[in-house]
């Protein structure tokens, strides 16, 4: 019974719960569905396409399901696509073929969202909801197709180049001829579309560096038009320039572009990229980051023009402290928090490094918490030693609120200075100060801080423009551009330093191309010493040297070599030269009259004086030095020019006059004694060619009008060593009080030529006389020694009377074969026979006067005689 | 079976629910990468465990998720059959023979290379034995720059 009843109750609630719990089976299997459906569009297919909608649309759809509206948002800005505060697009409806609008069924649009702006017979113009684009595709009755309106092809220019100067330079004939450019960037979407627009060349070489190596692409599957729109403003500022659009996505295809770069002279990189948590932001180059890259283009002649970036407000920077001992950083004295608002969707990254380059033990923790402060995402990374001081996240969020960053010191033995970069979302505080990011704190980058084009001359710079200095303290960034130009692109403006950056190098290029011959080091002085100043007086940390101002024209010259040395050249002989000047301004050059240098230099060729040179043309000088005598010889060309900088130009000029034959040894004034007649000297020449024969000449006359010795020497030696005969000879010219004789060699050839060398002198000391004569003891009683200094002398006669005028007198004669021997000194003692003599003129009488003196004669038999001496003879 | 029976249904219908109600309980956990986050954070697993030390922690998220294809899209992470993209910093003093063998050991694909620092694709079930590699240094995502 009671089953029974159960059987009619269960029979009762089967029909009464069958329905529902059916409804709710087929709900949920048409909910999952539908989720497998989405899943389909955007997930596994990777791209949504669908038959309705234009391929951009469908993209931006796909974008705001996945990335949210922030990322959606900016990648419709990006592609000329403008989203309203509701997510709405505005985008042309059409009916199926050979319908009128009224097919299509206006109020179900509405119901959906959508707003009518304006319709024609057979198309509607609506703002739609992105997310429902494809509900309305399939949905609305009578809708066949949705694409974006129709984009006119506005010829749209930067307003940045007429601020910056570079219509000038337009108009003068200067656009980047024959330079190139390179814009290395995340991606090049709208390529197509912006070159037929006209706004890009066919010209524009197209490289993908993202496989293994540089490769010529045609960007088929790009999202993100950022280089793009970068390339549109550089084109703009210099539109002969050849533009070389290379794709990175880390940094070995950075690595890849900048040596594809080098390789193939490219003259300016612009790179309006910002890297983060690749060093501490002070300019270092570890594991081959972007600083590595920049500063090694530069090094390569380079310009590399990088954007500052747009982290002024996306920058904290402190010292970790941690008073309350919580293990968070103390933000605030009662906060440990960085606030951020973020909406739902959004993608939130952030960047945490620290002073502990290039890796580190210290270890440190990036928190995220939500509005409850429960943490939702952290970087927490291990720091044992081998890994970099770098801490990430990325997070989407999922409801729309207030998150918390925080900065947790995991273990870490000190307090270590960080800093914390988000993408996407302002910090709160924040701090702007020093927020670069790589390679902006690169030595050798330029980098471009942003101002709007509207404040141009008045400033301030964009709010979130990205500040100097870098972290190790130097000042950036070195210049600023416009941004929020007009952009064809991306159908609107373009904000951010990313479009200040190609305006720099446009106006590289221009300059380039007006003075084909600067440097790099060159470029960037003249593009920083002609920025307007802003802000502080010089550089600083927010406008650089100021605000972008391509030069004025100015003819420049410039001569080369600046010295000309003709080095060695012989008598009777000349050696041409040239100089080159040319004009290495960007206006015509206007040379003056040039003036002929001094003797023996003179110009031969003039293709210069009076002359005008256009830009980059050149003329030469032809000089000649001619050296009739030998010696130094040293002058200058003046130029005269119309270059307000440099007028006039001196080029100078030296050159030494030789002989065919360079006299060597001995040298010149050398002196020589009586006593070089035992050790003649060795005379040595140097010939410039070889002789049959050389003839070493001497004579008392520089001008050798008569020549006293004349010694021939065979053309296989360039030295002579005088025997004593013919160095006697030679020695005697002078005559008996010395003096100089002049020598020099007569070269002779087989053909008759003969040439004569330089002449040197010897200096042929005069006779003399005994030095430093001793006759000791004086007493009768012994025999005294009589000593001298021989003086090269060889006879000698010592001269002794009882008066001075040696009215008595009595003379001992002495002869030495050498006089060098013993020293050079003479020594004898008088024999009895000899004193008594000299006592008799005395009668030997004690206390009597005797005078004394030494006549001498060297072998060149010339005579000396010392003064007049005296001694007492004694008991 | 379950000993609980709803009155006005049969046995096999009961248990077609009950399935499909897990079925979506299931979906729900795997498509919502955030929950994991959450069930990590109330682990306090996010930081990698020690013999993990060389891999970047947001890889090891990655290979702790359940949607790891999921995971990878939101955090763009290159992540294409089976093989994810990363930087390796091998042991500069390796030598050849031994850098090959571990090229060989971990099916690691070399895509570019400068001086230690490489970038590869490797098996995603992989990436935690090459972390603990002695030779590897460090294990992380390639560089994301960000246009300005």
């Amino acid at each position: 019974m009671e089953d029974a009843e159960m059987n009619i109750r269960g029979r009762r609630y089967q029909k009464k719960y069958s329905l529902p719990i059916l409804f709710i089976l087929i709900f949920i299997c048409l909910y999952w569905n539908s989720v497998q459906s989405k899943e389909s569009l955007f997930l596994k297919e990777g791209k949504k396409i669908h038959p309705k909608i234009e391929s951009f649309l469908s993209d931006l759809q796909e974008k705001h399901v996945l990335e949210g509206r922030v990322l959606s948002k900016s990648f419709a800005q990006r592609h000329n696509i403008k989203m309203d505060e509701q997510d709405r697009v505005v985008v042309f409806l059409y009916p199926e073929a050979g319908k009128s609008k009224d097919s299509i069924n206006i109020e179900t649009l509405k119901a959906y969202g959508c707003e009518i702006i304006k319709s024609g017979d057979a198309v509607i113009k609506s703002k739609v909801p992105i997310s429902l684009l494809d509900v309305i595709a399939d949905q609305v009755e009578g809708v066949s197709f949705i694409k974006l309106p129709d984009r006119p092809l506005a010829d749209v220019v930067s307003e940045g180049v007429s601020l910056t100067g570079a219509t000038t330079y337009h108009s003068a004939g200067y656009a980047g001829e024959n330079v190139k450019v390179a814009i290395i960037d995340l991606g090049f979407a709208g390529l197509s579309a912006t070159i037929s627009g006209g706004e890009l060349p066919t010209s524009v070489i197209k490289l993908d560096c993202t496989g293994t190596d540089c490769a010529p692409t045609d960007f088929p599957s790009e999202e993100e038009a950022h280089g793009t729109a970068v390339a549109e403003i550089v084109h703009d500022m210099a539109p002969s320039a050849q533009l070389y659009l290379m794709k990175v996505g880390d940094r070995l295809d950075l690595k890849n572009a900048k040596d594809y770069c080098i390789a193939n002279g490219i003259k300016v990189i612009n790179h309006s990229v910002g890297w983060f948590n690749s060093n501490f932001y002070d300019g270092a180059c570890y594991f081959d980051n972007s600083v590595c890259m920049a500063n090694h283009a530069y090094q390569n002649g380079i310009l590399w023009v990088n954007a500052a970036g747009n982290a002024a407000k996306n920058h904290f920077e402190a010292t970790y402290t941690d008073a309350d001992g919580d293990g968070l950083h103390d933000v605030t004295s009662d906060s440990n928090y960085i606030t951020i608002n973020a909406s739902a969707g959004d993608l939130f990254v952030a960047h945490l490094t620290w002073d502990a380059w290039p890796v580190t033990n210290q270890d440190y923790d990036l928190l995220l918490y939500n509005s409850s402060k429960v943490l939702v995402a952290a970087g927490m990374n291990w720091q044992t030693g081998t890994q970099t001081p770098t801490e990430s996240i990325g997070y989407i969020v999922p409801a729309s609120g207030v998150y918390y960053l925080a900065v947790k010191k995991y273990n870490a033995t000190s307090n270590h200075r960080f800093q914390i970069f988000t993408f996407y979302h302002d910090l709160n505080p924040y701090v702007a100060s020093s927020s670069l990011a790589s390679p902006a704190d690169a030595t050798g980058v330029m980098t471009v801080a942003a101002i709007d084009w509207a404040n141009w001359t008045t400033g301030p710079q964009e709010y979130y423009s990205s500040q100097g200095p870098t972290t190790d303290g130097r000042i950036k960034p070195e210049v600023s551009g416009p941004d929020k130009n007009s952009s064809y692109t991306y159908g609107g403006i373009f904000p951010g330093t990313s479009a200040a950056a190609p305006h720099v190098a446009g106006a590289a290029a221009l300059i380039l191309s007006s003075q084909p011959t600067l440097t790099v080091s060159q470029l960037w002085e003249v593009i920083t010493s002609s920025a307007i100043d802003m802000g502080a007086i010089g550089q600083d940390n927010i406008y650089g040297y100021g605000r972008l101002n391509l030069p004025a024209f100015y003819p420049g010259i410039t001569v080369f070599p600046t010295s000309v040395d003709f080095s060695d050249v012989i008598i009777g002989y000349g050696v041409e030269g040239t100089v080159t000047i040319q004009n290495s301004g960007n206006a015509n050059l206007v040379i003056g009259t040039i003036t002929s240098p001094s003797s023996p230099f003179e110009i031969i060729g003039d293709d210069c004086s009076g002359k005008t040179l256009p830009f980059g043309t050149e003329c030469t000088l032809t000089i000649r030095f001619s050296p009739i005598l030998a010696g130094l010889f040293n002058s200058s060309i003046n130029i005269p020019s119309n270059d307000p900088q440099r007028n006039p130009v001196l080029s100078y000029l030296s050159g030494i006059g030789i002989h065919e034959i360079m006299l060597s040894s001995p040298m010149d004034q050398a002196s020589f004694d009586a006593c070089s007649l035992y050790a003649p000297p060795t005379f040595k020449w140097s010939p410039k060619e070889s002789f049959n024969s050389y003839s070493v000449q001497f004579s008392e006359d520089p001008t050798f009008s008569t020549i006293r010795v004349k010694i021939r020497v065979s053309g296989k030696t360039t030295e002579k060593t005088m025997s004593s005969s013919q160095w006697k000879r030679i020695l005697r010219i002078p005559g008996d009080q010395g003096g100089a004789v002049y020598w020099r060699v007569v070269g002779t050839q087989a053909v008759g030529r003969s040439a004569i060398s330089d002449s040197h002198s010897i200096m042929i000391s005069a006779p003399q006389p005994v030095g430093n004569p001793i006759l000791s003891p004086t007493s009768r009683m012994g025999l005294p020694n009589l000593m001298w200094q021989n003086n090269c002398n060889i006879k000698f006669k010592a001269w002794f009377g009882s008066t001075a005028d040696f009215s008595e007198k009595k003379a001992l004669s002495f002869h030495l074969s050498n006089p060098d021997l013993d020293g050079g000194t003479f020594s004898r003692e008088l024999t009895t026979s000899q004193w008594k003599a000299i006592r008799r003129l005395v009668n030997d009488l004690t206390d009597s006067t005797i005078y004394w003196c030494v006549e001498s004669q060297d072998p060149l038999k010339r005579p000396a005689i010392t003064e007049l001496m005296y001694f007492i003879l004694t008991d | 079976m379950l000993g609980i029976e709803f009155p006005g249904l049969s046995g096999n219908l009961l248990k077609v629910l009950i399935f499909f109600i897990i079925l979506i309980f299931l979906t729900f956990c795997v498509n919502n990468q955030q929950l994991s986050l959450f069930k990590m954070e109330a682990r306090g697993q996010i930081k990698p465990p020690f013999e993990l030390r060389k891999l970047e922690s947001v890889l090891y998220e990655f290979l702790m998720a359940t949607d790891r294809e999921n995971f990878a899209k939101t955090h763009r992470i290159f992540f294409r059959e089976g093989r994810v993209r990363v930087y390796i910093v091998i042991d500069p003093n390796i030598s050849p023979t031994e850098k090959e063998s571990v090229v060989k050991t971990y099916r690691i694909e070399i895509e570019k290379e400068s001086e230690n620092l490489l970038r590869v694709t490797v098996p995603v079930d992989g990436l935690a034995s090459l972390a603990e590699e002695k030779f590897i240094l460090s294990v992380r995502l390639p560089d994301k720059p960000m246009v300005q």
